[in-house]
């Protein structure tokens, strides 16, 4: 700055030549006793001095004024120069200003008196002290403002006097530019300096103004006298780091960089002595990028970005610099002096070359490459901006040129290697690159990871893993992470895992483990625990808690149906649960759900009272959800749950509430499409239930019309493709028009058709089978035969029957599960023809029935797979091929049959369900017919099995099977017992059928006396000629072959005929008795022949000479007793 | 010996010589010549090279040219002319068109320097190469790199620069991804891979990328890309974003394009239109649920449109899609 030394040597040559006047009043002796006193560090006292001097030179009366007026300015002068040294900022200004601002020294006549003193006029005309003294008002305000904090003592700042420092800096450089200026202040080149003062005036007073201290910059590098290179630099230094202070200035750095090309114009040897600098800044600009991202301030967000990523641009390539400052050194070697730069202003030397070549050669081998880590940084700002494709590729670039990139740690340089590895890892995965990340994945050595390290890595993988949904891996990553973190029980980590080792449980299923987790978690107020270290949010901690509990729930839910205990701790936890977040807890509304499904289950366990409680307490679980979550996606599902239980409900006055929430849940579901089944299920039951229950004040007109509307409205706007109910409504929809008239009931039989036809196409393309086909069908098929006779007043043919089924229409050939269903439906209307014609005793005909049914189930057997039928068909056709086989002689074929009977029997059993014990039954008898040993042992195996049914209708063929194969295989014995089984539980069906096989059991193991009872039995019901024949058969043959004879005497009545006679006498009873009934006309085929062979034997039997004579002699005895008598 | 002698008369003469004081006839550039440890350093006017390492000077007491080696002096530093600081000036100002144009006129008017460390004409060549990189003229680069003054005089360094902008050339002039890979990989296995810029490195990958898209139909691109094309997007995707990433902020032209060509690729990436046309109002929720694709095609567009200040049609709509993932964490 401008020196007061040279003004005093100034005043010394003019005090030379000045007339002699008192001492005192002299201003050259002034002017040395000024030196002396602050030689000897007097301070107050030389201004003092000048205090009087200015005082005696101002009086413009007196003659020293007279005199030496043009003198004052520079006591003025002086005393400023002197207060301003002693850092006496304020009142120096004030000494500054009394020059600047006297008219008086701006007075032409003053001046030219100044200027006639020798030495006074500089050679430009101008003396110093007016023009310099506003330079150091400016000046004063400005140390002011900056204060001193290395004085003794410390001299605080005041940054407000930068605002008052700039109007008289501006003047001053205003008049500066003008060359208005002594030669003493051209000398110094100022103009550079000033702005760069201005520069720190206005980025440094309270309210920076950057975009002046951006203009200010640039003029600092362009003035005349301009500014050295370092000293712009670190102007701009000054820019950056009070910007990065304030955050709402972040954005300047990016403009005053940009705005000012000429600063930052940095070649690598330039960029090599400043571009460090900048490093730092970047980080900083980067953490308030990531700050006002979090907070949502986008505007800010970006501007940080945008400064970040200015400042990363000027960060130096370590290798680039290092080759180029090489060279500049080489080329440099041996100079003392600087290079000029005319580009940018700079100059460079070898020495600073060297320095600047071994730092970075440091850092190269060092492998701390700045530019790797701004690499770094950009990549993470992309990252966080959601751009996870940038962020990989700044992290490819590291892999692929900076693999051994090693960071400054407090424990000492570390490879950077594994932590990179594993972030480029995590971005190759979120960018859909899964082999990518595994392999390198695989490469991350843990041990390099650190503790934290692989905590870190152990917590991403778990959270990857979630949120792939591989749950297994996820719970057992959760193991790894608690035994990692467990020592600080509020870490966030330690908690995380916890609830995802519960959640891991739940997802894959293991219920019991979701208990033991879930219940640890609650009881040990893990989450709770968690939120007190901070990093874990209260509204997290809620959230998983809640959603804890509703896990438990679903475990009881699911536990529940091996083991109903759980149904009452699941009401328990509901409860619970509901009492501590009554209101708007996520997850609750389906916990509610499945509460209400609890206790339609449990049903009170089958107790009436138990059970009216349980209903109760699930309508409250239904209305609470219904006032609270009208809009939740579930609520048309507990409407129709109410609606379920109300019209169930034996309180008939509830029932049509039950109507209103079933009508509810209908008009709720039908708003998403998602409802549209809960709507379509509502429609269902209220056309099943609407008949039987009126509403308030209905008459059956209305109520009939209400019921026959919800069909309307289903097919209107609840059907759909794949609609669960659309089949099951056919039936009703048919039912409803065969009432109406034929144009109705024809044009529901095409919707019934069309319906059929749709719903099998969608079976077939979407690999589904309808459960409700084969019952629809069989529906149609009743109701359409029906409706036909009403309207034609003429049966369906069969032939016509046959033509209707097998020419359905809209079903695929390939559609094999309905084309059966269809087949099955034929064979039935065969089936009851078969019947009628048996009835009408049209033998031949029937017969020929029973050959076109046989071919059908034989065609059967050939076009379909046992996979392609329903359990029922199955069922029907293996039983077919059973009873096949049962007639076959040729056990090879038998043995044939019996296994193309057990695939379809299998595969009933398989899918399990309906008609699956029928088909074990069946599966059986199979095994049964072959002639392997093993597989009748199975066969007595099964049978056994299922001879415990509860089922009448199982164990009852079971037992009858067991006895039959006891019986094959000639183990009367067990034959016996198993028949005794039969009797003693009590069931009907096929009960003689197993007598008489029971009647063969005991004739075989030789018990004749029972074979005998069990026989005439049957015997006596002599009018069921099925049974009564065949027993009268046996009775005749045991007789004959025991064949005892007659004992005892006739005349005193112990006579008792032989068993020969008896055997004749029996069958000649029978026949004698059945011819007079006359129901001999009325037999059926089978049983005429079962009579004849009764008639047969009686001939055989009526021709033995024993026979006759024992005949003859009863006759003779019974005629005399006659004749005594009538005697 | 004559050679000796001329240097001997050489040196006397140029230990009188200033260069400042030169009459201004003589047009030339001044370099800083330092003959020996103990001789002065002074300012010679050199006119021009003569050969590798050569220079030819005015020789004031000669009044004649005279022709020198570089080699065995103590200093040889030729500073730079003003109309080569003005041109840098420009393109420091990233004024590509000026900078251009004045760096052309200094490459043809300091074409016989070359052969001179830090010869102007050469230090043009290499600068036009990156202003036409920025400017994406990449016909213009390719037809710079083809007439490029004396590569085999480049140091290691230079020879970075110019072996990228020749990849990069060929890259987006029909050359075929093989051949582009093949370069890169020969830049990068030798000793120049080393020592190549963060930008340049950039532009290889800008090639490669650019190979790499040439082989998806435009009308794909522009709607949805096939998914045989799938792997190929990809590839060209992570090549453009190493480019928009290697130079980390500086000389951004090139990698703001190579960014926004990703951006439009990734728009164009199975799924993501679908996703935006069915997502309407976003929130954090729908988000969160967005194909990985279709997150990055956003986020991507909206540094793009806010950072980078690029702006296109697919830009804006993908931006306006935007949603902070941050916000709240």
């Amino acid at each position: 700055m401008i020196k007061n030394s040279t003004a005093a040597a100034v005043l010394a040559i003019a005090a030379f030549g000045a007339p002699m006047v008192c001492q005192a009043q002299d201003p050259a002796s002034a002017a040395k006793q000024v030196q002396s006193l602050l030689d000897a560090g007097k301070v107050s006292d030389a201004i003092a001095v000048c205090d009087k001097m200015i005082k005696s030179y101002s009086n413009g009366k007196s003659r020293l004024a007279a005199q030496f007026a043009h003198y004052e300015p520079f006591f003025h002068w002086r005393k400023g120069n002197i207060l301003f040294a002693a850092k006496q900022y304020g009142a120096a200004y004030d000494a500054f200003k009394a020059i600047y601002a006297e008219p008086r020294f701006k007075d032409k006549k003053l001046r030219d008196r100044a200027l006639a003193e020798k030495g006074m006029n500089d050679g430009n005309g101008y003396e110093p002290y007016l023009t310099a003294s506003l330079f150091y008002m400016g000046y004063s305000k400005f140390q002011e403002a900056v204060g001193d904090p290395k004085a003794k003592p410390a001299i605080a700042g005041d940054p407000s006097k930068f605002a008052e420092a700039i109007p008289d800096m501006e003047n001053y450089l205003k008049i500066y530019q003008s060359g208005k200026i002594s030669k003493m202040e051209k000398e110094q080149k100022m103009d550079g300096k000033l702005c760069f003062m201005l520069l720190q005036a206005y980025l440094l007073k309270p309210e920076p103004d950057f975009k002046k201290a951006a203009e200010y910059l640039e003029k600092s590098r362009t003035a005349k006298a301009a500014l050295p290179d370092d000293m712009a630099m670190s102007g701009l230094a000054t820019i950056v780091k009070v910007a990065n202070e304030n955050p709402a200035h972040i954005g300047w750095i990016y403009k005053v960089i940009r705005s000012n090309p000429h600063s930052f114009n940095l070649g690598p040897v330039r960029l090599a002595r400043y571009g460090s600098q900048f490093f730092n800044p970047s980080l900083q600009a980067a953490k308030q990028f990531s700050e006002n991202l979090k907070k949502g301030d986008m505007a800010q967000a970006d501007e940080a970005a945008k400064t970040t990523y200015e400042l990363l641009g000027l960060v130096p390539e370590v290798e680039e610099t290092r080759r180029a400052l090489h060279g500049m050194h080489s080329t440099l070697k041996g100079y003392k002096g600087a290079v000029p730069d005319p580009a940018t202003g700079a100059s460079y030397r070898a020495s600073d070359c060297a320095a600047l070549f071994r730092n970075y050669d440091k850092l190269g081998k060092a492998k701390t490459q700045m530019e790797a880590y701004a690499i770094i940084t950009a990549a993470n700002v992309a990252q966080q901006y959601g751009s996870n494709r940038l962020a990989k590729a700044g992290y490819q670039i590291l892999l692929d040129r900076y693999p051994g990139l090693m960071q400054n740690t407090k424990d000492g340089p570390k490879s950077m290697k594994d932590k990179n590895l594993f972030q480029l890892s995590q971005l190759r995965r979120a960018t859909g690159d899964e082999a990518g990340a595994v392999e390198l994945e695989g490469k991350v050595n843990m041990k390099e990871m650190g503790e934290g390290g692989q905590t870190a890595l152990l917590v991403n993988k778990m959270a990857r893993a979630t949120k792939e949904n591989k749950w297994e891996d996820a719970g057992n990553l959760a193991v790894e992470v608690i035994k990692a973190t467990e020592s600080n029980k509020q870490n966030v980590n330690y908690a995380t895992a916890r609830f995802v080792q519960v959640a891991a449980a739940w997802k894959t299923k293991k219920w019991e483990d979701v208990l033991r987790f879930g219940e640890a978690l609650l009881s040990e107020n893990v989450l709770a625990e968690a939120v007190k270290g901070g990093k874990f949010k209260q509204e997290q901690a809620v959230t998983n808690e809640v959603q804890t509990r509703f896990f438990i729930i679903d475990a009881h839910h699911n536990l529940a149906r091996t083991d109903r205990k759980h149904w009452d701790t699941l009401l328990q936890c509901l409860d619970a649960l509901i009492e501590k977040y009554p209101q708007d807890a996520a997850l609750l509304p389906n916990a509610y759900y499945h509460g209400i499904n609890t206790l339609l289950t449990r049903q009170g366990g089958g107790n009436p009272d138990a059970m009216a409680k349980d209903m109760e307490k699930a309508l409250g679980y239904c209305q609470a959800f219904s006032e609270k979550y009208p809009e939740h996606t579930l609520y048309p599902n507990v409407r129709m749950l109410t609606g379920n239980i109300l019209i169930q409900n034996e309180d008939e006055s509830r029932k049509p509430e039950g109507i209103l929430a079933l009508q509810d849940a209908v008009e709720a579901g039908l708003k998403t499409e998602k409802g549209k089944s809960v709507a379509a299920n509502a429609l269902y039951m209220l056309a099943s239930y609407g008949r039987e229950i009126a509403l308030e004040g209905e008459d059956t007109a209305a109520q009939t019309t209400r019921a026959k509307g919800y069909v309307t409205r289903f097919w209107k706007e609840a059907d759909y493709e794949g609609c669960e109910y659309s089949l099951k409504m056919v039936n009703i929809t048919l039912n409803d028009a065969v009432e109406v008239d034929k144009a109705t009931f024809d044009e529901a039989v095409k919707h019934a058709q069309t319906i059929i036809a749709r719903e099998a196409n969608y079976g077939l393309a979407n690999d589904s089978v309808n459960t409700d086909m084969e019952a629809t069908i069989n529906g149609y098929a009743s109701t359409y035969i029906d409706g036909y006779k009403k309207y034609n007043k003429t049966d369906l043919s069969l032939a016509e029957q046959v033509k209707h089924f097998s020419e359905f229409p809209g079903i695929a050939k390939e559609d094999k599960y309905t084309n059966a269903i269809l087949r099955m439906a034929m064979l039935s209307s065969m089936n009851q023809a078969h019947a009628k014609l048996v009835k009408d005793k049209k033998k031949d005909e029937a017969a020929k029935m029973q050959q076109e049914i046989n071919k059908e189930f034989r065609r059967m057997t050939n076009e379909y797979k046992p996979a392609d039928l329903t359990n029922y068909i199955c069922v029907q056709v293996g039983n077919y091929e059973v009873d096949y086989a049962r007639i076959l002689n040729d056990q090879k074929m038998r043995n044939e049959e019996a296994n193309t009977a057990l695939a379809y029997f299998e595969q009933a059993i398989s899918r399990g369900g309906e008609y699956a014990a029928q088909a074990k039954l069946g599966k059986a008898s199979a095994l049964g017919l072959t002639d392997d040993s093993a597989k009748k042992a199975e066969s007595a195996q099964l049978f056994e099995e299922l001879a415990s049914s509860q089922d009448q209708e199982i164990a009852g063929p079971a037992l009858f099977g067991i006895t039959k194969l006891h019986m094959a295989t000639g183990n009367y014995a067990e034959a016996v017992k198993s028949a005794r089984r039969f009797d003693e539980s009590g069931i009907r069906a096929g009960r003689k059928d197993m007598q008489m096989l029971y009647g063969e059991a005991l004739a075989k193991s030789g018990d004749h006396e029972n074979a005998l009872v069990s026989y005439t039995n049957l015997y006596q019901d002599m009018g069921n000629i099925t049974y009564s024949a065949p027993a009268c058969k046996a009775l005749m043959e045991i007789y004959w072959t025991r064949n005892n004879p007659s004992t005892g005497d006739r005349t005193n009545g112990t006579f008792k005929p032989s068993d020969r006679w008896r055997a004749w006498n029996t069958a000649q009873v029978y026949v004698k008795r059945i011819r007079e009934s006359k129901l001999e006309a009325k037999m059926t085929p089978d049983d005429r022949d079962k009579f004849n062979e009764v008639v047969t034997l009686l001939n055989q039997y009526a021709s033995d000479a024993a026979v006759q004579r024992e005949d003859k002699e009863n006759k003779a005895f019974q005629a005399q007793i006659g004749n005594r008598k009538k005697k | 010996m004559k050679l000796r002698n001329i240097i001997v008369v050489g040196l006397a003469a140029l230990a009188g010589f200033a260069g400042a004081q030169q009459p201004a006839k003589q047009q030339g550039v001044v370099a800083i010549v330092q003959v020996s440890e103990k001789a002065r350093p002074t300012k010679v006017l050199v006119k021009g090279a003569a050969g590798k390492d050569a220079f030819i000077y005015f020789d004031r007491s000669r009044e004649e040219d005279v022709q020198r080696k570089t080699t065995g002096l103590k200093l040889f530093f030729l500073q730079t002319p003003a109309d080569m600081a003005e041109a840098e000036r420009s393109l420091t100002a990233r004024d590509l068109t000026a900078a251009r144009t004045q760096l052309a006129a200094v490459k043809a008017k300091y074409k016989n320097y070359l052969g001179l460390d830090r010869n102007p004409c050469e230090r043009a060549a290499l600068l036009e190469l990156e202003c036409a990189a920025s400017q994406l003229d990449f016909n213009g680069l390719k037809t710079l790199y083809a007439t490029f003054p004396h590569a085999d005089w480049l140091s290691p360094e230079d020879k970075g620069t110019y072996l990228a902008a020749g990849i990069l050339a060929k890259g987006t002039t029909g050359g075929t991804l093989a051949d582009v890979e093949s370069e890169v990989q020969k830049v990068m296995g030798s000793g120049v891979g080393k020592t190549i810029s963060g930008s340049r490195y950039g532009w290889m990958k800008y090639a490669i990328g650019y190979a790499t898209a040439a082989s998806i139909p435009a009308a794909e691109i522009e709607g949805t890309i096939s998914e045989a094309n799938v792997a190929a997007a990809n590839k060209a995707i992570d090549a453009y974003c190493q480019a928009g990433t290697a130079s980390h902020g500086s000389e951004m032209e090139l990698p703001i394009d190579a960014m926004t060509r990703a951006q439009a690729l990734l728009w164009a990436m199975p799924g993501v239109k679908d996703y935006a046309s069915k997502a309407g109002q976003m929130d954090r929720g729908k988000w969160d649920a967005a194909p990985a694709n279709f997150r990055d095609a956003v986020a991507l567009a909206y540094m793009l449109k806010n950072v980078f200040g690029a702006t296109n049609a697919t830009i804006d709509a993908a931006a306006k899609l935007y949603v902070n993932p941050q916000e709240g964490k």
